[in-house]
């Protein structure tokens, strides 16, 4: 036997012990189109973000695989007033460097998200102040009455307090500032199933089974957790079917003829709760990004009509969805609660009638703008953005397309660097499911105070709308809050404050050797990750 | 009589070894004509190209992923005003391929002549001066020579990318390109310079030019210069292609041409994405003309380094 023969003996059954301990291991490997932006539990209100870390962080109540609340790490609550909460906080829960949860955590993690740096500033300004009643139970004073405060309290992630005062990460660190303040970016300690072993961003992260996690009925028989960004999507397709990884998402919708044929692999796809929709500056008096000088094209309904209309929803749902998205007028999808189905009317397609307005609005031929897009974030966010600006062109509008990865581009649109854009895409799921957190967020007009409006990038403002956002919050009537839920969305619709595209899909790959739970916010859980 | 000596020049090339081994040669003519036709197609194309692939109002998405039109895919029948079919937004891949080429090879050309330039101009100091001069030129070409072209390249065009403002990327992206792969490819030019100008200044006529005084630069300008010039034609040639390749590498991993403005390599990056869905066209065609432009060019390059080695003969 040759020493070359020798040492590729050796090198196989190496492999084979190698794979071997892996599978008796239980590793998951998955991928997604980009990194989560950073491990701090408050630093980005963005579903990827939040959904990867709800394996690792937890907070007071939970949702489960069919996004119901469930208790978390408040066994019980109760509203002893409309404006007061009372939670019952579990006894005996560990972070996974071994301190005790307690009472102080939760006030401590509450002040956390309204600190400089924090993107949950809307959810934890809902709160006025907390009591601590005893180590386990704490009596939570609401800003006027909020019914969904249980709800909020599951994205709100309860961090230990005394390790992030030893580690300088008292503050939340802003996902802008990558290398200030950035303990808590690349480290964590929850009290979640997993806890992280290793991070390297925009490389891999790797999760470890926590042993000490409070809740023993959790589903999943995963031990390890390897995650890895993959940004070209044929690239993971690939990945997918040769077996590297075990699952991975977004699949590209033109991807799942190919995962249907393909033995082993299964694309799972649904409808997501997610509405993606292009965003207008409409506060500023001169565009940042535009020919136009002097005034806002965007102030005039007119304007911001002929956009609606010079857009073709059913066109981008069959070449760039490939018929697999819901074209919609509305900024809620039909899952979230306050769903209108017969206020759900998309402008109609119709160029004529887009270039007429622009000319009565004083822009004949058109001016130019440029819009802001992710381009790993949403379901071919970037290829919606190309699609759309062909057809602006078709009316005049010379739109142009900066496309950026999510990270680069969340730095650059969101509040933390002043909403740094002319037009942009975005995606929205209410955490909450419920549309009070669309009208909050997105709809009423920006509010340093009241944190209302904070997503709302290009400050579409009517004061109507805040009204009817105000009910809304407090109304317990249901159909006369669903009143003022039509009412609002009416005139959001009539002023054109939005531009709805549609609801994307839910489209993920799985290896047939796991089975998974699809949940329609698109959070994946590891909790329900079962290896067959 | 035979005609007046005004086009001498011209007889002496046909009658010369270069077009007699040119006009034997089937290789040769081959790549020659192929060369030829696909700049003239590229260099044409605002005429010939069905569409203007630039004009975003010209482009209809009810037009996107038809296959190309003598074939089916997916219950959409190719359409005959799209030769090669169309891409992800309703593009003609004819085109695209005219337009990229045209692209690729204006990047492709711009930098061969500032690679030569600069390494010219290097060479000729290295060489004529010696000493340390030539010693620090000849290092870091030496080091530069250790690292792969592309690698250069790819470290450049990442710089440069890094030290300008996000929203002038796709603007300057073909400069930055030029800029990148120009400063990759300068040592072979300086390094065959050097080689030459080192024999030459020793010849007579170069030091009849010292002794009746004549200054440094235009010795080395007018007199050595234009003795040393012939292999930078090959050297060229082949560089062409390389760079052609380096360009369309960048493009394909995201780095140079942007979809807007797409070169072939940002095509096939694009077509990439749909090979697995089965839509085979957007990226098999913008990769046959990458193949055949740079396989014509290269074996042209191949043929004239041949012919103009005596050794080689």
């Amino acid at each position: 036997m040759s020493i070359m023969k020798k040492m590729l003996t050796g090198a196989a059954i190496a492999g084979l012990l190698l794979t071997t301990s892996i599978a008796s291991a239980n590793t998951l490997k998955f991928a997604f189109q980009g990194d989560a932006q950073s491990l701090d539990p408050h630093g980005l209100n963005e579903t990827f973000t939040l959904g990867f870390l709800s394996n690792v962080y937890e907070g007071l109540t939970m949702l489960d695989k069919d996004i119901q609340l469930i208790p978390g790490l408040a066994t019980s609550w109760e509203n002893t007033s409309p404006t007061t909460i009372v939670f019952k906080l579990r006894q005996g829960v560990k972070f996974h460097n071994g301190n005790s949860f307690n009472a102080d955590d939760v006030i401590f993690s509450w002040k956390r998200s309204l600190s400089e740096g924090s993107d949950q500033k809307v959810r934890g300004s809902m709160v006025k102040d907390i009591k601590k009643i005893d180590d386990h139970t704490v009596e939570v004073h609401t800003n006027g009455p909020q019914p969904l405060m249980a709800s909020e309290w599951a994205w709100i992630y309860i961090m230990d307090k005394e390790w992030s005062e030893e580690n300088g990460a008292a503050n939340a660190a802003n996902v802008k500032d990558a290398n200030a303040n950035g303990y808590s970016l690349n480290h964590a300690n929850g009290t979640g199933p997993f806890s992280i072993a290793t991070r390297q961003p925009d490389v891999k992260t790797v999760f470890k089974r926590y042993e000490g996690h409070w809740n023993k009925d959790i589903k999943t028989n995963i031990t390890d957790v390897i995650f890895t960004p993959v940004k070209q999507a044929a690239t993971r397709t690939a990945a997918l079917i040769s077996g590297e990884l075990d699952m991975v998402y977004p699949i590209p919708v033109q991807d799942w003829k190919r995962l249907d044929s393909e033995d082993g692999v299964t694309a799972l796809r649904g409808p997501e709760a997610r509405t993606i929709f292009l965003g207008m500056d409409q506060f500023r008096d001169e565009l940042l990004y535009s020919d136009v000088k002097g005034k806002n094209p965007f102030k005039d309904v007119k304007v911001r009509k002929a956009m609606a209309h010079a857009i073709n929803l059913e066109l981008i749902k069959k070449k760039v969805m490939r018929g697999a998205a819901t074209p919609t007028g509305l900024m809620i999808a039909p899952q979230v609660n306050g769903f209108n189905a017969d206020a759900n009317t998309p402008y109609k397609y119709d160029p004529a009638l887009s270039k007429k307005l622009l000319a009565e609005a004083g822009y004949p031929e058109g001016f130019e703008v440029t819009i802001d897009c992710p381009n790993n974030r949403y379901v071919n966010d970037e290829k919606i953005c190309q699609a759309v600006a062909s057809m602006m062109a078709k009316v005049g509008v010379k739109m142009k397309v900066l496309a950026q990865p999510k990270s680069k581009y969340f730095g650059k649109v969101l509040a933390q660097n002043n909403y740094d854009t002319s037009m942009y895409l975005l995606g929205w799921t209410p955490g909450s499911m419920d549309v009070h957190n669309v009208l909050a967020g997105l709809l009423s007009c920006q509010n340093k105070e009241t944190k209302a409006g904070l997503f709302n990038l290009g400050n579409y403002c009517n004061a109507r709308v805040d009204e009817l956002q105000k009910l809304v919050g407090v109304e317990t009537d249901a159909a006369k809050r669903q009143a003022y839920v039509n009412e609002a969305m009416k005139i959001v619709q009539d002023e054109v404050g939005y531009l709805p595209l549609h609801q994307q899909p839910l489209s993920w790959g799985v290896s047939d050797k796991f089975s998974i739970n699809q949940r329609a916010d698109n959070a994946f859980d590891f909790r329900y990750v079962v290896k067959n | 009589m035979a005609k007046p000596n005004n086009n001498s020049k011209l007889t002496l090339f046909f009658k010369g070894d270069l077009w007699y081994s040119f006009s034997k040669s089937p290789t040769a003519i081959i790549s020659f004509s192929l060369t030829v036709i696909c700049l003239f197609a590229a260099f044409s194309a605002q005429l010939i190209a069905p569409f203007d692939i630039f004009d975003l109002a010209a482009i209809d998405l009810m037009d996107a992923d038809l296959p190309p039109m003598w074939s089916t895919f997916d219950g959409y029948d190719g359409d005959p005003r799209f030769i090669f079919g169309t891409d992800d937004q309703g593009r003609d891949i004819w085109s695209g391929i005219l337009y990229g080429a045209q692209i690729s090879i204006f990047v492709g050309f711009t930098s061969v002549i500032i690679s030569a330039i600069i390494g010219i101009a290097l060479g000729l100091l290295a060489g004529y001066s010696g000493g340390r001069i030539d010693s620090f030129i000849m290092r870091v070409a030496d080091i530069q020579l250790s690292f792969p072209a592309i690698l250069i390249a790819l470290l450049i065009d990442g710089v440069m990318r890094g030290l300008l403002p996000r929203e002038l990327h796709d603007e300057l992206a073909i400069y930055v390109l030029i800029f990148a792969i120009s400063i990759s490819g300068w040592v072979q030019y300086a390094r065959t310079i050097r080689g030459s100008v080192m024999v030459e200044k020793n010849k007579e006529y170069v030091q009849a030019g010292q002794v009746i005084g004549l200054p440094k630069h235009t010795i080395a300008i007018k007199h050595i210069l234009p003795n040393v010039l012939s292999p930078i034609f090959v050297i060229g040639t082949i560089h062409l292609a390389s760079a052609i390749i380096t360009e369309a590498t960048l493009s394909f991993l995201g780095v140079g041409m942007s979809p807007t403005t797409p070169s072939l390599g940002t095509l096939i990056r694009i077509g990439n994405e749909y090979l697995l869905s089965g839509e085979w066209w957007i990226t098999l065609f913008p990769g046959l003309a990458l193949v055949i432009l740079v396989l014509s060019v290269n074996i042209f390059g191949d043929w004239l380094r041949d012919a103009l080695n005596p050794k080689l003969r």
